[in-house]
C-alpha cells in the first residue's frame, strides 16, 4: 500500500530516529528522519531518504528494509524519553539573533528527507511534544507546497533552511526542484518571523561556482535582517555505503578544500549575518 | 571452608606476600609465571618481627623502626620500604581511607592523650605510636643530612608530625602524605585520601588569604603531590597492575543542603588531569546544586584521558545513605572505597568489597532444573529462588571472615576509642560488610530473549536452549546473532527495568536479614571489578556470551546511546541496601568531547537530574586502542578506565584489552 492510504493515516515514514544528537539544532535533541524527499540533489548523503516507500536493502549479506511506519503516539513517545535531557524551556522561543540560539532549550528536529512532506502527519506528534514543552525543530529544503509550510510555519519552533542550487534550468535539471516554488517559501518562512537558520552545502562542481555563491549572497543579501545566521556545510562521502546497500551508484563530487570555504565566509562577512563553517 | 578462605585467613604467618602476589592471579600469564612472582615476593620482601609474644602494634612497630628512610631530592618526602613488611594475623582493612583530618586537626600525640590507657587496646596504640616517632625521628635526621632544597621547611614540619595541628596548608599536605605513607607501609591495600578539597580547605583559605602561598604555589605542591603519589605502582597494586585505589573525593552536598567546593577542589582535578597518571584518580561528587562551571572543569579533565574525575550523584546517593541508617552529618559527609561504594571515613569498619557477587551462579543452576516450567513466570520464580539459595551461601562464606587487630585505623576510627575495642572486633560505629556483583544484565537479557524463543515463537524449547548453551552454541551462530542484537539491558525497556528490580528487591531481603559477627550488614551493588574474571569459568548464556567471555561492565549497554544509558540507570531503585556501588560507563571518543564540550557539559547537567548513581568514562577511540594493541611500543603512556581503577593499557592482560576495543567499536558506532 502506498503511503497516504487508509492504513498509514495515522503513521509517519520514517528510517531512523536518532538520540543524543548535537549538530541539528540547540542543546540535546533527538532526531527524525523521514522517509521521502521532493529533490534529487547529486550529492545527497541519505540516499535511503529519497524514495517515500520503504526500500529493501543487502547490506554485508544481509537483507533489511529502509523505512518503517511508525504510529504518530509512538513517534512521540519516543521523542519524549529523552524530555529529561532537552532542558528548560527558557524566555520566549521566538529569538531574534544568532547569539540567542543557545539560550534556546534541547528537543526534537525533524530531517530526512524532506520532513515537511509528511507535515500533515506530523501535526498530532507536535502537538504532543509541545504540550509536554518540547522545543521542535526542521531542517527543510523547502521544495515542498506552500500548503505544507503554512502548517510547518504553525508548530515547527526554529528551521534550518537550505540554500542549494539558485539557477533556475540547473537546479530543474540536477535536482528535479522549482526553484520558483522554493523561492516563494523561502520569502514565506522569513516573512512570518520564525527563527530561521540557513544551510548552504557547498559541494564542489555544484554549489562553488562563483555564479553560485553570488546568487546566494544576493538572496541573503535580501533577507539578511530575518536571517539568524548562515552554516556552510561541506560535502562528505558518509552515505557511499548506503548507496551501494541499495544498489545505486555512488556520486562522485570534487572536494572544496578549507581556503575556499574560508573565502566563501568571506564573501558573506559584509552582509553581517553570522557565518559558521560545518564540516560535518 | 574453602582453601582460599584457609590460605588467606590461618596461613598468615607464611602467607604474608599474598597481597604483593595477587595482582598475578589475574593477569593471564599462567602458573609458572604466577610462581616466579611469588617466589620472587619471598626473596625481596621480608616481614618484621616485632616484640616476645608476637603483636601486631609490636610488629609494626619493629617495621616503622627499620624501614629504610628515602630522602628526595626536592619536594615533599614520600617514600615506600618495598623490602619490609608485617605479616598479620587475618585480612587486613583495606580498600578504605584513613581520617587523615583527625590527624591534621591534632597531634597524635595530643589525640594518643586522649586514648591512651593502660589496657591492651592502649598499648597495641603506643606501640604504634613509639613507631611512628622513630620514624619522623629518623626522617629529620635524614633531613638534617640530605641536600633537600626546602630542608628547614621539612624538618619544621616532621618535628612537628606528631606533636601539634598542622599549621598550613604544605604542612597539612605533607602530614597526609606521611600518613597515607605509614598506612601502605603496614600492610593496607588500596589508601584513598578522602575529601580531601574539604579537609585541606580551612589551610588552603587562610594562606591564601595571608599570602602565604598563591595558586602557582599550590599547583606545583599539587604536581610533586601527583608525582610522588604515583610511584611504587607494582608495590602498591592490588587485583591488577594498576589497581592502586588512591582515590580523591572532591566537592558535594553539606549537610545544610548547599553544594560545597572552592578553588582547590578545581587545583586538585586539575592537577590530576595535568600529572596525566592512572593514579591517583579522583570522584566529584555531583549534584544539581553545583556550579555549572565545576562540570566544565571537570568535562576539560576528562580530555586528558586518565579516567577521572568519575562522578557520583550526591542527589541520589545521600537520600539512600540516610535511608540506610547513617546519621545526616555521616550521610552528607560520604565518600567512597577504593572504587566507587559510599564509605564513612573516619566512623567505619565497611569493607565494601569484600568478595564479587555472580548473579550468572543462579542462572546456570536454573539451565540444570527446568523441570516443570511452563512459563516465563515460572522460569523468573525459579530463577529468584534459585538466586537467593546462591546469595545465602556466598553471605555464609564471608560472614566469618578473620580480621587482623588494626591498632592504628582503629585509633583514627569513631567508636574503639571509647568502647577500648579495635575495628577487627567491632568496634567502629559502622561495620557493615559490602559486596560487589557481576552479570545481573546478562541474566536479565538471557531471561528475556528465552522468554521470545521459547514461550512467545516457541522456536526452541528450554530443554534445546539447555542443550546449545552446554554445546556453546556449536552450529547456533544465528541464535547466538539473535541474542547479541536483542539487548534490554540499559535500553528503554520497561520490562528488563522490572526485571532488574524484580531480582534485586528479592536479594535485598536476603541481605537486609544477613547480619555479620559485628551487628552489621551487608549491602551490594551492580558494578564490580570482577566482570571479566568470574566469567572466566562460567558457560555461555542468552545475551549473545559464549563461554568465558566477559561478562557486562557495570551499568552499560553496547547498543544503547548516552541518554539510553543514564535514563534505565535513573529508573533503577538502589534503595533496600543495592547503594554499594552502581555505576554507568561509558565510551567516548576525545574528538566528539572536544567538538562537544558545551553539549557535553549540559548533558552532564541534565544526568544529574535523570538520576545515575555513578559514571565513568573512557575517553577513548577503537582506533588507538587498536593501533596500541598492535604496536605496544607506541603507547608507553596511553590509560584506560578498566573498572574503579584506570590503568596503562600495555600492562593490561590481553582479555581485557580485546574488551575495551570491543567496547570502543560498539560505541562508536552508537553514537
Amino acid at each position: 500500500m502506498e503511503p497516504g492510504g487508509k492504513a498509514f493515516e495515522n503513521s509517519v515514514l520514517l528510517t531512523n530516529i536518532q538520540r543524543f544528537s548535537l549538530h541539528d539544532g540547540p542543546g540535546i535533541r533527538t532526531t527524525v528522519f523521514l522517509k521521502g524527499c521532493s529533490l534529487r540533489c547529486p550529492w545527497c548523503s541519505n540516499p535511503e531518504n529519497l524514495s517515500g516507500v520503504p526500500q529493501a536493502y543487502t547490506k554485508d549479506g544481509l537483507d533489511g528494509v529502509y523505512g518503517e511506519y511508525m504510529a504518530q503516539d509512538a513517534l512521540a513517545e519516543v521523542c519524549l524519553r529523552d524530555k529529561g535531557f532537552y532542558g528548560e524551556k527558557n524566555g520566549s522561543w521566538d529569538i531574534k539573533n544568532a547569539g540567542e540560539i543557545s539560550s534556546l532549550p534541547g528537543g526534537v528536529t525533524f530531517s530526512g528527507g524532506e520532513c515537511l512532506l509528511q507535515m500533515d502527519r506530523l501535526v498530532p506528534v507536535c502537538e504532543t511534544l509541545h504540550r509536554n514543552g518540547v522545543h521542535i525543530a526542521a531542517e527543510t529544503c523547502l521544495f515542498v507546497q506552500p500548503s505544507a509550510l503554512g502548517l510547518a510555519i504553525k508548530y515547527i519552533d526554529f528551521f534550518y533552511a537550505d540554500v542549494k542550487i539558485l539557477d533556475e534550468t540547473r537546479c530543474r535539471e540536477e535536482e528535479k526542484g522549482d526553484l520558483k516554488l522554493y523561492l516563494s517559501n523561502l520569502g514565506m518562512l522569513l516573512d512570518s518571523g520564525r527563527p530561521v537558520a540557513i544551510r548552504i552545502p557547498v559541494i564542489g562542481g555544484y554549489t562553488d561556482g562563483a555564479g553560485d555563491r553570488r546568487a546566494a549572497r544576493d538572496l541573503m543579501e535580501k533577507y539578511k535582517r530575518k536571517i539568524l545566521k548562515i552554516e556552510l556545510v561541506k560535502g562528505h562521502n558518509l552515505g557511499e555505503e548506503k548507496y551501494r546497500s541499495l544498489g545505486m551508484p555512488v556520486p562522485r563530487y570534487m572536494d572544496v578544500d578549507d581556503r575556499q570555504m574560508e573565502n566563501y565566509r568571506e564573501e558573506l562577512s559584509g552582509l553581517h549575518i553570522p557565518v559558521e563553517i560545518c564540516r560535518i | 571452608m574453602s582453601l582460599k578462605s584457609f590460605v588467606k585467613d590461618d596461613l598468615w604467618r607464611v602467607n604474608y606476600i599474598y597481597p604483593f602476589a595477587k595482582k598475578h592471579l589475574a593477569d593471564e600469564k599462567g602458573r609458572f609465571d604466577l610462581a616466579r612472582h611469588i617466589l620472587g615476593a619471598y626473596k625481596n620482601i621480608h616481614r618484621v618481627k616485632g616484640e616476645k609474644p608476637r603483636s601486631v602494634g609490636g610488629d609494626i612497630k619493629a617495621l616503622l623502626e627499620q624501614v629504610e628512610v628515602d630522602i628526595p631530592e626536592g619536594g615533599f618526602v614520600y617514600f615506600i620500604d618495598e623490602h619490609r613488611t608485617v605479616a598479620l594475623p587475618g585480612n587486613v582493612f583495606n580498600n578504605m581511607t584513613v581520617d587523615y583530618e583527625k590527624l591534621l586537626v591534632q597531634g597524635f600525640h595530643e589525640r594518643l592523650g586522649d586514648a591512651a590507657g593502660d589496657d591492651e587496646y592502649g598499648r597495641q596504640i603506643g606501640l604504634v605510636a613509639e613507631g611512628l616517632g622513630n620514624l619522623a625521628g629518623r626522617i629529620v635526621a635524614a633531613l638534617k643530612e640530605s641536600k633537600h632544597p626546602d630542608k628547614e621547611k621539612r624538618i619544621a614540619e616532621f618535628e612537628n608530625m606528631l606533636d601539634g595541628p598542622a599549621k598550613g596548608f604544605e604542612e597539612a599536605l605533607q602530614r597526609t602524605m606521611f600518613f597515607n605513607q605509614v598506612m601502605w607501609q603496614t600492610r593496607h591495600r588500596l589508601n584513598g585520601f578522602g575529601h580531601m578539597d574539604w579537609f585541606l580547605d580551612p589551610y588552603y583559605q587562610k594562606d591564601m588569604a595571608s599570602g602565604k602561598i598563591t595558586e602557582a604555589d599550590v599547583d606545583r605542591m599539587l604536581d610533586d603531590f601527583y608525582r610522588k603519589l604515583s610511584q611504587y605502582s607494582y608495590y602498591k597494586a592490588d587485583a591488577l597492575v594498576g589497581d592502586i585505589g588512591q582515590i580523591i573525593v572532591l566537592g558535594g552536598l553539606k549537610e545544610d543542603g548547599t553544594y560545597f567546593c572552592s578553588k582547590l577542589t578545581e587545583q586538585i582535578m586539575r592537577a590530576q588531569a595535568r600529572a596525566r597518571v592512572p593514579d591517583p584518580k579522583t570522584i566529584l561528587r555531583v549534584s544539581a546544586k553545583m556550579p555549572e562551571g565545576l562540570m566544565e572543569a571537570a568535562v576539560e579533565c576528562l580530555e586528558s584521558a586518565t579516567g577521572s574525575p568519575m562522578f557520583a550523584n550526591d542527589d541520589v546517593i545521600v537520600p539512600l545513605l540516610r535511608d540506610f541508617g547513617y546519621e545526616k552529618e555521616d550521610a552528607y559527609n560520604y565518600c567512597v572505597s577504593a572504587c566507587w561504594e559510599p564509605f564513612v571515613v573516619g566512623k567505619s569498619f565497611e569493607q565494601n568489597n569484600m568478595a564479587t557477587y555472580d548473579f550468572s551462579a543462579a542462572f546456570d543452576r536454573l539451565m540444570g532444573d527446568l523441570d516443570g516450567i511452563r512459563s516465563f513466570e515460572d522460569m523468573v520464580e525459579r530463577y529468584i529462588t534459585l538466586n537467593d539459595e546462591v546469595f545465602r551461601d556466598f553471605l555464609e562464606n564471608i560472614r566469618e571472615w578473620k580480621w587482623a587487630r588494626d591498632p592504628f585505623v582503629s585509633f583514627l576510627t569513631d567508636g574503639c576509642n571509647d568502647q577500648r575495642k579495635d575495628v577487627s572486633e567491632g568496634g567502629a560505629k559502622y561495620n557493615s560488610y559490602g559486596v560487589t556483583t557481576v552479570a545481573l544484565a546478562n541474566v536479565v537479557d538471557s531471561l528475556l530473549n528465552i522468554r521470545r524463543l521459547v514461550f512467545e515463537e516457541k522456536k526452541y524449547t528450554l530443554q534445546q536452549l539447555a542443550e546449545t548453551r552446554k554445546k556453546d552454541f556449536e552450529g547456533e551462530e544465528s541464535l547466538l546473532r539473535f541474542c547479541r542484537e536483542n539487548r534490554h539491558f540499559g535500553r528503554d525497556d520497561r520490562e528488563a527495568l522490572d526485571l532488574v528490580d524484580r531480582i534485586t528487591k528479592k536479594q535485598a531481603e536476603v541481605a537486609m536479614q544477613f547480619k555479620n559477627k559485628f551487628g552489621g550488614t551487608v549491602k551490594f551493588g551492580l558494578s564490580s571489578p570482577g566482570y571479566n574474571a568470574a566469567c572466566k569459568k562460567m558457560p555461555g548464556d542468552f545475551s549473545g556470551r559464549k563461554a568465558g567471555d566477559p561478562y557486562n561492565t557495570h551499568i552499560s549497554c553496547t547498543a544503547a546511546g548516552y541518554t539510553e544509558v543514564v535514563n534505565f540507570s535513573g529508573q533503577l531503585d538502589y534503595g533496600c541496601q543495592r547503594f554499594n556501588g552502581n555505576v554507568v560507563d561509558f565510551f567516548v571518543s576525545p574528538d566528539f568531547l572536544k567538538q562537544n564540550r558545551d553539549k557535553f557539559v549540559m548533558f552532564m547537567m541534565l544526568a544529574i537530574r535523570q538520576g545515575f548513581f555513578e559514571m565513568q568514562m573512557n575517553v577513548m577511540d577503537s582506533r588507538t586502542l587498536i593501533d596500541a594493541k598492535a604496536h605496544p611500543e607506541r603507547y608507553p603512556g596511553l590509560i584506560v578506565r578498566v573498572w574503579g581503577m584506570s590503568a596503562y593499557f600495555n600492562e593490561l592482560p590481553e582479555s581485557y584489552q580485546d574488551l575495551l576495543i570491543e567496547r570502543a567499536v560498539a560505541a562508536e558506532r552508537t553514537k
